[in-house]
């Protein structure tokens, strides 16, 4: 009895975590839409994520808003961001944006960098146009 | 030949601290990455880490086979020491991988298919070591985990390949770029010099843990052949004595 | 905006790193002596 309990406790643990992770595999394998997705999609409130390069010279940084723009195979979208960027936000980085799409920007309120394979120690070596493109 | 005749081994963790210590002033001294900073000194722990976790799950899938072939149970104890040493280092792949995130994500966990399914392969392999404590019996417990063990594997290329299969906030491979490695020369030596260190570590600890689980069969039947305190010459079982 | 140091970072990986090693080496460590102290051999 003893040896039993010792087996099924951490059993059904076990199982009982694998069964959250592979719900939450499901919508995990598309981690994100790109601009081109988001602009076909009927605007709306439903949560969604959107990813791509961050414009240079798309940024104006206000008190609790950031507004720019995120490109990926040359379509944009403009991006209200509500909240503290991460810190290494900066123009020409790829980012994850999460919230909703009105038609005319998308709304965010969580931002995440997404930062890509190079490990470059000079900025000439480092290919800023690597993932200008997720379709190539 | 008695338990006590066997000899404990010093040097692997001479090994271990020598080459914990490599991979340290290695990664301390190699130039940082234009855009991460600092931060990118997290990778020469954090990618030796998860290629550990494929290596020990790898050397458990082949220590299972070989068991299910040749029913010797020294490839039973191979497989054991393997996957708990691969629990770990995917613990630890898992945890460097957060405090890597938060600072260049912003947040210290996402459900991207690469994070939950190497989640999920840590579960597995901790539901391997669960069920090796099913039974005291020997051969039921060495048939049961070598098939499980055989089984489990196919994680390890799901994990590696989900960056690439799957759009993933994890960035795709750096070494092992299908377009070639994507990484200075200066860094890729350290990152090789690292991931040599951290396997070094893994035979190290393989050989101590591969002894102690001898030691805990030797336990085990000696609990079951007799009642009263343990006598060193009472402690012989077929498959026991052929050492490590 | 502030922003933790990024060598406040490396640190703790490193830190956790070296920690978990070194508490999982001596866990074998101290299995290894208990099992043998069990057998009845010097350990």
């Amino acid at each position: 009895m003893k040896r039993y309990a010792k087996f099924v406790i951490p059993a059904v643990a076990i199982v009982g975590v694998l069964v959250v992770l592979m719900v939450n595999l499901s919508s995990a394998l598309v981690y994100y839409n790109t601009p081109a997705e988001v602009q076909a999609r009927e605007p709306g409130q439903s949560r969604l994520r959107l990813a791509g390069q961050v414009v240079a010279g798309s940024v104006i940084e206000a008190d609790t808003t950031v507004v720019f723009s995120v490109q990926d195979c040359d379509i944009a979208v403009s991006v209200v961001h509500t909240g503290t960027p991460p810190q290494l936000f900066s123009e020409g980085i790829g980012v994850v944006v999460e919230g909703s799409w009105n038609g005319e920007e998308f709304v965010s309120d969580t931002m995440l960098v997404m930062h890509d394979e190079q490990y470059r120690a000079d900025a000439e070596d480092y290919d800023k146009d690597l993932h200008t493109c997720s379709e190539s | 030949m008695t338990s006590t005749q066997h000899r404990t081994t010093v040097w692997p963790w001479i090994v271990m601290a020598v080459a914990g210590l490599h991979t340290f002033v290695a990664s301390m001294t190699v130039s940082p990455d234009v855009v991460q900073g600092q931060l990118s000194r997290i990778m020469y722990v954090h990618v030796p880490a998860a290629w550990l976790a494929y290596l020990a799950f790898g050397v458990t899938m082949f220590a299972s086979a070989m068991y299910l072939w040749k029913k010797d149970f020294r490839w039973d104890r191979r497989a054991l020491a393997s996957a708990e040493i691969g629990v770990l280092f995917t613990a630890l792949a898992i945890g460097l991988g957060m405090i890597w995130a938060k600072p260049t994500w912003g947040v210290w966990w996402t459900w991207d298919a690469r994070l939950t399914l190497t989640s999920i392969m840590f579960f597995v392999y901790l539901g391997y070591l669960a069920l090796r404590r099913t039974t005291d019996n020997l051969d039921v417990r060495a048939a049961r985990s070598a098939i499980f063990g055989v089984l489990a594997v196919v994680q390890v290329p799901l994990v590696h390949f989900s960056v690439i299969w799957w759009r993933t906030l994890h960035q795709p491979p750096t070494l092992l770029n299908p377009e070639g490695p994507a990484m200075d020369t200066a860094m890729v030596i350290t990152l090789l010099i690292a991931v040599a260190s951290f396997t070094v570590i893994y035979v190290a600890m393989m050989f101590k843990r591969i002894e102690l689980a001898r030691l805990e069969d030797e336990v085990l039947v000696a609990d079951q052949t007799s009642s009263g305190p343990v006598a060193g010459q009472a402690v012989t079982a077929p498959g026991l004595t052929k050492g490590s | 905006m502030e922003y933790a140091n990024e060598w406040n970072w490396v640190l703790l990986a490193y830190g956790v790193t070296y920690f978990a090693l070194v508490v999982y080496a001596s866990s074998i460590a101290l299995r290894i002596s208990r099992a043998r102290k069990r057998l009845g051999g010097p350990s």
